[in-house]
């Protein structure tokens, strides 16, 4: 399985997690098992992938409880917003047909290939929010050898686990229903994917920071520049947490203009 | 020189042999800053604020009153203090105090009243600083002297003969080193990678300043990497109660002659200087030849 990096969402147990793989054979037969794992706890399984078919079927698979769909679909119907609502109605599809969840497991290596983090990113974020807030779990699959390593890094720390061949990001981002939850250490190797992600936010926020084990000069400026920009706008922006040597570290900061 | 809201910092001593003269001095000050509808904050301990209010009269309550210990505990304390005082006033603001050097500090001192001139160069400050020549040798008096352009507690500013520029004057004051006493403890060299150097620095400060102590070292190196692709050595004294920790850079990246008293600016590359400064319970920077040194203690928070 490799190292695990756990950002375990405790609320429901679900996760969204990132898997770094090595070959075609490693996908399928990781297929293979969370498509049984889901069968047997009962819930719908969606595999997403470049080929239709790849993994034997599952045992006693009940009628439409895996589906099977290609990479292209993601990239025919309306890329974020479009498949962000889509995976909404197949959860509640999921449980109105009485299952427990949703499970989905998709290979993003075409995507990510294809794609640069900005366009990802929302993606992601949105596909975290989701999976806590709902009944899902999902593993998003990455060939280690195919995508660029620090895109590769910066995928990983969106996601609440990363497994694999995948390299452990120092810093993992999560949306949440008011905001950001953001844990680990946070410097200049991931300075703007936090500030990319802060732009994700809407409404009143929280930037939630009780993970946060380091957090350099350079990424609390970004976080003040947010918060002052946010504020301008009528968002109010709260910070929940922070570090002590953020708190100390912040007034001097104000520096003289 | 003439008193106006655009003629930027203005920046006088003051000095007097007796507490009497130096109450109504401060007090004159205070009134003509009132009368020129600046904030005037006065910084004096607690029986000095009395005298000084007893002279004010009714227009105590117009006036701002800060604590002298913990605002002039140390130059970057100092510094710090001033900086937050006066925020993004737009406001003139006329500060008032007693600055006393002392046997041990009065270099430190002397470099921080040369900083004020280039740090608040343009700023609506007029600065006020009293000195008690009981208390200061000729020696200390005339470096007093070179760093205030102006002398007297009310305009017009008597323009100041002895004054010289800042740079010039901490060249004669250089910031003292740290020479820890024996080998380091750690030695790391050709450091090109950061997180390890905080993570090590962390590791071996007292566990109540470890965060401080990362994120200072974290700084202090970028700075250095941002000038050369590696860091030469970084060494660190590991003791039960506080850390020490030198930097090496291959080039003049600390060389600043006002290291630690030079706060932040909005989008500059000084910040790593301003917060060990401001963080470390130690700072200290030095060049030789075409390197330079930061060195920063942390001791454990009682």
């Amino acid at each position: 399985m490799g190292r695990v990096l756990s950002h375990e969402n405790s609320a429901t147990g679900r996760r969204h997690a990132c898997w770094g793989y090595g070959d075609e054979e490693d996908f399928w037969h990781r297929v293979g098992d969370f498509v049984q794992e889901g069968v047997d706890a009962g819930d719908r399984v969606v595999t997403m992938a470049a080929a239709r078919v790849g993994s034997p079927p599952a045992r006693d698979a009940q009628p439409r409880q895996v589906i099977r769909m290609g990479v292209e679909d993601f990239q025919r119907n309306g890329g974020v917003p479009g498949w962000t609502s889509r995976l909404r109605r197949m959860v509640g599809d999921a449980l109105n047909d009485g299952f427990a969840g949703l499970r989905l497991i998709a290979d993003a290596t075409p995507i990510a290939t294809s794609a640069q983090l900005r366009e990802l990113l929302p993606w992601e974020l949105q596909l975290g929010r989701l999976a806590s807030e709902y009944s899902m779990r999902v593993v998003c699959a990455l060939q280690s050898s195919a995508v660029d390593k620090e895109l590769s890094v910066d995928l990983a720390s969106l996601h609440d686990v990363v497994e694999g061949a995948v390299p452990l990001p120092l810093a993992t981002i999560r949306l949440t229903s008011d905001g950001l939850s953001v844990k680990g250490e946070l410097d200049s190797t991931n300075g703007d994917l936090f500030e990319a992600a802060l732009a994700e936010t809407t409404g009143d926020v929280t930037i939630e920071m009780s993970g946060v084990d380091f957090m350099d000069v350079g990424s609390m400026r970004v976080l003040r520049r947010f918060v002052m920009e946010t504020e301008n706008t009528g968002r109010s922006v709260t910070l929940s947490s922070i570090p002590d040597s953020v708190t100390r570290c912040w007034p001097l900061l104000e520096g003289v203009s | 020189m003439s008193q106006g809201q655009d003629v930027g910092f203005i920046h006088s001593a003051v000095f007097v042999d007796s507490e009497e003269e130096l109450c109504r001095s401060m007090a004159e000050s205070a009134f003509e800053g009132l009368e020129l509808s600046e904030e005037v904050i006065i910084t004096a301990d607690r029986d000095r604020r009395r005298r000084i209010a007893s002279l004010l009269g009714d227009r105590t309550h117009q006036v701002r009153f800060d604590e002298a210990d913990s605002r002039y505990s140390t130059p970057r304390s100092a510094m710090h203090g001033l900086v937050k005082m006066l925020g993004d006033r737009r406001r003139r603001v006329r500060s008032i105090g007693e600055v006393r050097p002392g046997k041990d500090r009065h270099s430190e001192w002397i470099r921080y009243e040369a900083a004020l001139n280039e740090v608040l160069t343009g700023r609506p400050v007029t600065g006020v600083c009293f000195y008690d020549t009981r208390l200061l040798s000729d020696h200390t008096r005339a470096s007093m002297e070179e760093t205030h352009p102006c002398r007297g507690a009310i305009s017009p500013w008597e323009g100041s003969d002895a004054f010289r520029p800042p740079q010039d004057v901490v060249t004669d004051f250089p910031p003292r080193r740290i020479h820890p006493r024996r080998e380091p403890d750690l030695l790391l060299t050709d450091v090109s990678e950061l997180r390890p150097v905080r993570a090590a620095a962390a590791d071996m400060a007292p566990p109540s300043r470890a965060d401080d102590a990362a994120l200072v070292v974290h700084e202090l190196t970028a700075m250095a990497l941002a000038d050369a692709s590696v860091v030469p050595e970084i060494r660190m004294w590991s003791e039960p109660d506080r850390v020490a920790v030198q930097i090496i850079s291959a080039s003049d990246s600390f060389a600043d002659p006002f290291a630690g008293l030079r706060p932040a600016r909005p989008h500059g590359n000084n910040v790593a200087l301003w917060i060990a400064g401001q963080l470390a319970d130690d700072f200290a920077v030095a060049r030789t030849g075409p390197v330079s040194e930061a060195t920063v203690v942390f001791v454990e928070d009682r």
